[in-house]
């Protein structure tokens, strides 16, 4: 009986240092075995055959923004652009969680619209970026990144918000890591402007020569989401 | 006393058999991968031999319970292309156009290209739509005069939207490092291996297998541009374990990683594919439409 209770006791210790032993060394040998292939640190799925095949991930912002996922897909940081509720002096209206902000935007003249730029760094030397706040549509001025929103009126022509959107301050603006920096946009439609209501986005607003400014790229996230009412 | 010996190792080896339980329990417990960077994925490509296309396309549209999704998931319509060098050698470019429904039923827009598995080029829009939608169109264009790839995303948010053809047009572009992109599938040798590769995908995918919900995602006009005119080949199932794309090298890149449990095709047809949480998972190769042809529509995602 003392004997089966003493093998009992040594199969257990056996079993749960095994386990834990090997929930302590698995992440290396899983980086052990991507790195035999091209140096990265992401995790490599070893096929029946060894094939090693590596994943690409749909990543959203729960994954852009969580730095342990996202380090190893080559993120080196983010920008965020944000509607500054608190500074807005004219009215909001909520319609609910899914639905963008309603904002009232004047015919005949300009409504000034503050945002908060922040870039989030995941290394300790990337310390600021460049920015290029310019509204301009694609490849004016031979810019080749940037962001657009478009309407489509009941005849088929599609107006781009772009035209009627403007930044300040505008040009290139550095941002320091987790240092907001305070931006405004200005909205100018005429009064025959034929929309009643449009998306308002930080169209044009672009992070100036990722690849040139760092092997490896920044990110947009445009969280501005607002909803134009004219009035 | 035999009787008695026998018994004694009866329960010695009921001790061992709990003690290997004990470890395959713990073991599963403890030994996750180590970085579980995979998603649950399940798609369709489009077969026949490789060509290449300067457009590709696809619209997608939920019905789902969004407020019953867990507060961190959401679940994705993705379209993945694989970039083109020359020829029909592939880039290791890999362009996904596609957007998330979240639990508050709300649709974000999160276009992204990767360069093999690092990520170069992301862009994010929330809100561009909801559950309720009535359909988006994804389509990505390689511009050959500009050098420029450019993400469009047509949100019919409205039946007066769709009835009228008046979607609202996200966009967004980057410069462009190689020269359009690859449709059908083939079979590689990379390394000692033969390798299946589909290089047009559409499918979805989540951050978290959304099972025991009865939601449905209805994938359609899964197309590439040649010759002026919106084409599409036979469609089949791929499954997030073996969804390879591309590759550099020896190395094939995939997407996805993991397979997605309990989902299924529920109605197909031409050149559309309805993916519903039925609780059995579909096979890899699995037909879903048989035909090939042109797609003819006048709406603006087609323009």
């Amino acid at each position: 009986m003392k004997l089966k209770l003493l093998l009992s006791a040594v199969f257990m210790a056996v079993a749960i240092s095994a386990a834990v032993f090997l929930s302590l060394v698995a992440p290396f040998m899983a980086e052990g075995a991507a790195e035999k292939v091209g140096g990265e640190r992401e995790s490599a799925i070893v096929l029946p055959g060894s094939i090693e095949v590596k994943y690409v991930l749909f990543l959203t912002p729960l994954e852009i923004c969580n730095p342990e996922i996202a380090t190893k897909y080559g993120v080196k940081g983010y920008l965020e652009i944000k509607f500054d509720r608190e500074k807005y002096t004219g009215k909001v209206s909520e319609i609910d969680e899914a639905s963008r902000l309603l904002i009232g935007v004047k015919r005949g003249g300009e409504t000034r619209i503050p945002l908060i730029l922040r870039f989030v760094s995941y290394f300790e030397n990337i310390t600021e970026i460049e920015v290029v706040l310019d509204s301009a549509p694609m490849l004016w001025m031979g810019r080749k990144s940037g962001s657009a929103i478009g309407v489509t009126l009941p005849n088929g022509t599609v107006i781009f918000i772009n035209k009627y959107v403007r930044y300040e301050p505008s040009g290139i603006i550095k941002v320091k890591h987790n240092q907001p920096v305070e931006v405004v946009m200005i909205v100018s439609i005429p009064e025959d402007f034929p929309l009643t209501k449009f998306p308002l986005g930080a169209v044009g607003i672009a992070i100036k020569d990722p690849l040139a400014q760092n092997p490896l790229s920044y990110f947009i996230i445009d969280m501005v989401a607002l909803e134009a009412v004219t009035i | 006393m035999i009787v008695k010996r026998g018994r004694e190792n009866f329960n010695l080896i009921n001790s061992g058999i709990i003690a290997l339980l004990t470890f395959i329990m713990l073991s599963t417990i403890l030994v996750r991968p180590a970085s579980a960077q995979q998603q649950p994925y399940v798609g369709g490509y489009l077969s026949g031999s490789v060509r290449t296309t300067n457009r590709a396309l696809f619209s997608f549209r939920y019905s789902a319970p969004a407020s019953l999704l867990p507060s961190s998931a959401w679940l994705g319509s993705v379209l993945s292309v694989a970039g083109v060098s020359s020829g029909t050698t592939p880039s290791g470019w890999i362009y996904q156009n596609g957007a998330a429904l979240f639990k508050n039923n709300s649709v974000t827009w999160a276009p992204q290209t990767y360069f093999g598995s690092q990520l170069i080029y992301y862009y994010l829009a929330p809100n561009v739509g909801s559950g309720n939608s009535i359909v988006f169109f994804g389509r990505v264009d390689y511009l050959s005069d500009s050098y420029v790839i450019l993400y469009r995303l047509y949100a019919y948010n409205s039946w007066a939207q769709y009835d009228n053809d008046a979607p609202t047009i996200y966009a967004c572009w980057h410069e462009a490092w190689d020269s359009g992109f690859l449709v059908g599938s083939r079979s590689v040798s990379l390394g000692q291996r033969v390798c299946h590769v589909r290089h047009f995908q559409f499918g979805v995918e989540s951050n978290q297998a959304i099972t025991g919900l009865d939601w449905r995602v209805t994938i359609s006009n899964t197309a590439y541009y040649y010759d002026n005119q919106w084409r599409y080949l036979p469609g089949y199932s791929l499954r997030g374990d073996t969804a390879v794309i591309t590759w550099i090298e020896n190395t094939p890149f995939g997407v996805g990683g993991l397979s997605y449990p309990g989902v299924n095709k529920e109605y197909t047809s031409s050149y559309s594919v309805t993916w519903r949480w039925i609780g059995t998972t579909i096979g890899d190769n699995v037909l879903l439409w048989s035909d090939e042809g042109t797609i003819s529509n006048s709406r603006k995602p087609f323009q």
